[in-house]
């Protein structure tokens, strides 16, 4: 399974918290620029599988490596590698735009001028260079959003990991938003974990979906460039299928 | 503009950008009006319904017992040009012993926030054990453990207020949004950023909350501790007018304490104003 461009591998992953377990026989990987949609429901163990990747949990049996690390072991050794954007901003409220984009920088002790440098060429990509100096009491949700990528993203990381990221905004500027993490993706070759339950936006954002039953074990996959494009006909179909084993898989879950 | 598939996107309207708050039009008022609304208006109404309670007061009772307006006025002024050493030493005390106490106060809750499993479970139950202690009883033990009077008046109030901002910093950082310091601890910061970076900035709001609400308690005490430990100050004062059958020295100490715990308060608002200039503030209409 492992490949020698991978950034990311399970290998045969379960994790289990008592008597429920939230991962089953897990093994996947993500390789160097690739972008990776986890798609399932609520409680399918897809915030497990974050936790698992940035060392929050050790598994009960099997291997989480991010460039061949031990997410858990070696947590300092992958400090900068990953930059992770939530389902909500999650900004210090007493810090400007600027200086919330500044702040994993900060973190890796990278210079003032140089970290003060790059949050404002991050917010000037993401359209933000007038809001350098605003709280974020004072921008809108769509705004922070893109404040809490640019954080993610300033560090350079090999790894970009995005928990339901664009699940709270309003469907127009969620669209925005993935078209313009799509673009900083291609741009920068990012490597990508996307966790979500919208089925388009899996679809629009990565080069390959990968459908979770509950506990987490996959039940289908799905390669983007294979599948019909979002918004037409058969894109309906496969969205109401995809949709249906969602719907079954918990259905088995819950008997 | 199309999307990762190839497939064409709807363009999507320009975000709404920052929030603006447009102010309402202000409705025209007459003068009746303009007096009711101005924000000067209170502060007038209370001072002249004071000075008209006193006046009635000084008329209907002995002067002895309720002295007039003008026996009040000359010993303000004899406060203010002749014993005003008095109320400088004990404004002097009070910003000594508040600032140890709530640097303190602060460093030790934001220890104890940072170690949780260990200083501050275990420092937590001595804390509130200290600020269980009456006043009195830290006045009384003063007077017999300590000879300098200033030791005596620094020591009371800084075990009345320091538990204060113990508590508030530490329970502020229990409080913390668990969301934000998931959003911190993605970085991998270490122990000492975390603090730095995150509980430092979070605590300013409960210190400032703190400062505001024992400000003027502490002040009150610490006169209260004056008058019955020390050799000085308004406290000593006020204990010598009481002695003398001087109420209208009384009163006009009183008003100076009113006073100045007005002043506090607005040099608290001015630094809340300032430091916390990035909350947005929810007005019930």
């Amino acid at each position: 399974m492992n490949q020698p461009n991978a950034v990311v591998t399970f290998t045969d992953v379960n994790q289990r918290f008592g008597a429920v377990t939230a991962v089953e026989e897990l093994s996947l990987r993500i390789g160097q620029g690739e972008r990776l949609a986890i798609l399932g429901r609520t409680g399918a163990g897809k915030s497990t599988l974050l936790n698992l990747l940035i060392g929050n949990l050790r598994p009960t049996r099997g291997t989480v490596r991010v460039d061949g690390l031990d997410p858990y072991a070696q947590h300092a050794e992958l400090q900068g590698v990953i930059g992770m954007a939530f389902q909500t901003p999650r900004l210090l409220p007493w810090r400007t735009a600027l200086d919330n984009v500044a702040v994993g920088m900060e973190i890796l002790g990278v210079p003032q001028s140089e970290r003060l440098e790059r949050a404002r060429t991050w917010l000037g990509k993401m359209h933000l260079a007038d809001s350098a100096g605003l709280f974020p009491s004072q921008l809108s949700g769509g705004m922070r959003q893109r404040v809490s990528l640019a954080r993610a993203f300033s560090i350079e990381p090999a790894l970009v990991l995005l928990d339901e990221s664009f699940s709270a905004l309003d469907e127009v500027t969620a669209r925005q938003l993935r078209e313009e993490f799509v673009e900083l993706a291609e741009a920068e070759r990012k490597t990508a974990l996307i966790v979500t339950h919208n089925i388009e936006e899996a679809f629009a954002i990565s080069h390959r979906v990968l459908l979770l039953g509950r506990p987490a074990r996959i039940l289908a996959e799905y390669a983007v460039s294979d599948c019909p494009a979002v918004g037409t006909t058969d894109f309906g179909d496969l969205r109401r299928s995809i949709h249906q084993q969602m719907v079954d898989a918990t259905r088995a879950a819950m008997a | 503009m199309t999307d990762a598939t190839g497939t064409v996107a709807p363009t999507a309207p320009p975000d709404p950008g920052p929030r603006t708050t447009a102010a309402p039009e202000p409705a025209r008022l007459g003068l009746a009006g303009r007096l009711v609304d101005s924000q000067f208006s209170p502060i007038v109404f209370t001072i002249v319904l004071l000075v008209l309670l006193l006046w009635i007061g000084s008329l209907v009772s002995d002067p002895f017992v309720f002295p007039p307006l003008d026996r009040i006025a000359g010993s303000v002024w004899q406060v203010l040009t002749e014993q005003w050493g008095d109320m400088a030493l004990t404004l002097v005390r009070f910003a000594a012993a508040l600032a140890a106490a709530m640097v303190f106060g602060w460093a030790l809750g934001l220890l104890m926030g940072a170690f949780r499993r260990t200083i501050g479970r275990f420092v937590n139950p001595l804390v509130a054990v200290v600020q269980a202690v009456p006043a009195l009883s830290w006045v009384l033990l003063a007077i017999l453990w300590m000879e300098v009077v200033e030791t005596r008046i620094a020591f009371v109030t800084f075990m009345i207020a320091f538990p204060f901002f113990v508590i508030a910093v530490y329970e502020g950082i229990r409080d913390m949004d668990k969301d934000v310091l998931e959003a911190i601890e993605q970085f991998r910061p270490s122990r000492l950023q975390v603090l730095r970076i995150l509980l430092l900035p979070q605590s300013v709001v409960n210190v400032i909350m703190t400062f505001r609400a024992t400000a003027a308690m502490t002040l009150k005490l610490m006169v209260f501790a004056e008058l019955i430990a020390a050799d000085s100050g308004i406290g000593h004062r006020l204990q010598v007018a009481q002695s003398n059958f001087r109420v209208d020295a009384i009163l006009a100490w009183t008003l100076l304490l009113v006073v100045a715990n007005f002043l506090i308060l607005w040099a608290t608002d001015r630094v809340e104003k300032l430091a916390l200039k990035w909350r947005a503030e929810a007005i019930v209409r």
